[in-house]
């Protein structure tokens, strides 16, 4: 009895352990492919005349563009990445807290609460002088 | 001028503080096993097992929040552990949870009302705990570009390149941020943290992977390891803050200098209402929780009859700590009045109260005692000196042996003894004599 119950146990605790890490590869591959895109746009933006056509890759392919569309594309993909790892780090959020529950621990205190970061700066800096 | 440089990260930093032996140093907690049971000799206290089992209940209530605006009286004979009681539920709550300790006598001050000292004592116990958010990026210089324009006027461009164990990125830099990099001497190698909305830039330290590049490196150069994961993450900080601490805050402008110098004065109670109502809003909308703490009062019945009319009227706010006041009067003289009553507090607060109650200790408790005050005062005690003390505390007064255990380890040091010896303590006795042994005609 007791070995399935420990079973059980290792087998969810261990999923959610690994939702986690696998969330944690994600961030990591987003936030590579947001840096990526960055540059590209600082590229477009510094190097290139606003007349001439650039290459750009998409997935498989190179397309010649004229610089304005390539722009607007990566500003557009830019924030739908951001937006993408906003979800991403809500998602994290909640595994944790799933783990935790699971593996038995006290809550994590202030874990759900919204960021007063203006306030909060002016509350520490003043508390710190 | 040599600049240091500066390490401006939220880290713990850890002075050698010089710890006071006090009284109560020796208590690090109640001594409670999971299933709040006392064990006889644990965290520092010894025996008063009842009023430790009560504690524990008290104290499972304050962590569940279950108890807040509600008084716990500890009360019993001088000597029973009152006080220390009331450390061990402040060690075994932690850090997170706000205690604040006061003596009655203390709220009697020119500077202040006795209403406006007891406000400040219930505002400092309650706690606000808030998270900021920052974006930051973090990562290891691997080279920094900069270009001056050629005709010696104009902005500078730049380009910083970072990198993490799992990825590398260049960054495009203007004028500001070249001069924030160039002030805090940013080079190829050093972990740097940039605040994505102020701009800060921070040096964490220098690569492990660069260490060899210089074969004497300065005394300030602090190693780490290069970042792993993002280059742009997010940051979450959790503070909790004191009620009183805000209210110091927005009282005056210079507000945070009050805080050290005590002299806060007279708190408007605008003020503090603006105060209540953000924060209520704020724990509306989910960006603060309310962290009630404990205020404990030692020594309540010098409070007089104002200040428990007050008492019975805060202990009704919803925002009120813990109460846990502590005395050792028996049916006394209420202060400020003629008429006597247990304790010296009135029937009505006593009412609202929870009362423990602590019983004088036996005699094989005090040797225990005996015993961990002289591990920690440091002093080496034969058997049979711990012997006399023991008798004598149970003749006179456990306060009295504990002091002369201090007395007699300097005599036994100065002597160049190993151990402090009967002979010792006995001369000890002769030289600070206890008040049970004074007679006056």
């Amino acid at each position: 009895m007791d070995i399935e119950k420990t079973q059980q146990f290792l087998i969810q605790t261990e999923t959610a352990a690994q939702e986690i890490l696998i969330i944690k590869d994600e961030l990591v591959a987003l936030d590579f492919r947001r840096q990526k895109t960055r540059e590209a746009f600082r590229a477009l933006k510094n190097d290139m005349i606003p007349g001439e056509k650039a290459w750009m890759s998409v997935g498989n392919m190179f397309v010649k563009t004229r610089t304005l569309k390539a722009q607007n594309l990566l500003e557009r993909e830019m924030k739908e990445l951001d937006k993408d790892i906003s979800d991403l780090h809500n998602k994290l959020k909640e595994q944790v807290k799933m783990l935790r529950d699971l593996e038995g621990k006290p809550e994590l205190k202030g874990f759900d609460l919204q960021p007063i970061t203006k306030e909060a700066d002016i509350i520490m800096k003043a508390l710190s002088k | 001028m040599a600049a240091i440089p500066s390490v401006k990260v939220a880290e713990v930093r850890e002075f050698s503080r010089i710890e006071r032996i006090g009284t109560h140093s020796h208590i690090r907690g109640l001594g409670l096993d999971d299933a709040l049971e006392p064990r006889e000799v644990s965290q520092g206290m010894v025996g008063q097992l009842t009023a430790r089992r009560a504690s524990g209940v008290v104290l499972e209530m304050i962590r569940e929040g279950k108890i807040a605006g509600r008084a716990v009286l500890i009360a019993g004979q001088p000597g029973t552990g009152k006080t220390a009681i009331a450390m061990g539920m402040a060690q075994a709550l932690g850090d997170n949870t706000p205690f604040t300790s006061m003596a009655g006598s203390e709220i009697y001050s020119l500077e202040m009302s006795k209403t406006e000292a007891l406000t400040q004592a219930f505002r400092k116990s309650i706690g606000v705990r808030i998270k900021e958010e920052t974006e930051i990026i973090e990562g290891e210089v691997v080279e920094v570009q900069i270009d001056r324009p050629a005709t010696g006027t104009g902005a500078k461009v730049g380009k910083l390149t970072l990198k993490t164990t799992d990825m590398e990125t260049v960054y495009d830099l203007g004028n500001k941020m070249i001069e924030s990099l160039i002030k805090e001497k940013a080079q190829a190698g050093d972990v740097i943290t940039i605040d994505k909305a102020t701009g800060k830039i921070s040096k964490l330290g220098r690569s492990f992977t660069r260490a060899r590049d210089y074969d004497a490196t300065g005394p300030q150069t602090r190693f780490v390891q290069c970042p792993e994961g993002e280059l742009q993450k997010r940051k979450e900080v959790t503070h909790t803050v004191t009620l009183h601490e805000i209210d110091v805050i927005n009282s005056r402008t210079q507000g945070f200098l009050a805080l050290f110098s005590g002299d806060t004065g007279e708190i408007k109670s605008e003020v503090r209402d603006q105060i209540n109502s953000k924060v209520a809003e704020w724990r509306e909308e989910g960006k603060a929780e309310i962290v009630p703490g404990v205020l404990f009062i030692d020594e309540v019945h010098m409070l007089d009859m104002e200040c428990f009319s007050f008492l019975n009227r805060a202990l009704e706010d919803d925002m009120a700590p813990v109460l846990i006041m502590a005395t050792n009067r028996g049916i006394t003289k209420i202060r400020g009045t003629k008429y006597r009553s247990p304790h010296g507090i009135p029937i009505d607060l006593l009412d609202r109260m929870v009362i423990i109650a602590t019983q004088p200790y036996e005699e094989k408790e005090m040797k225990q005692i005996l015993k961990i005050r002289c591990e920690e005062e440091d002093a080496e005690m034969q058997e049979d000196a711990l012997l006399v003390l023991t008798r004598l505390s149970m003749e006179t007064s456990l306060r009295y042996a504990i002091q002369l255990i201090t007395v007699a380890n300097l005599i036994a040091r100065k002597r160049k003894a190993m151990e402090v010896g009967t002979q010792i303590v006995i001369e000890v006795l002769v030289l600070f004599i206890s008040y049970s042994f004074l007679h006056f005609p």
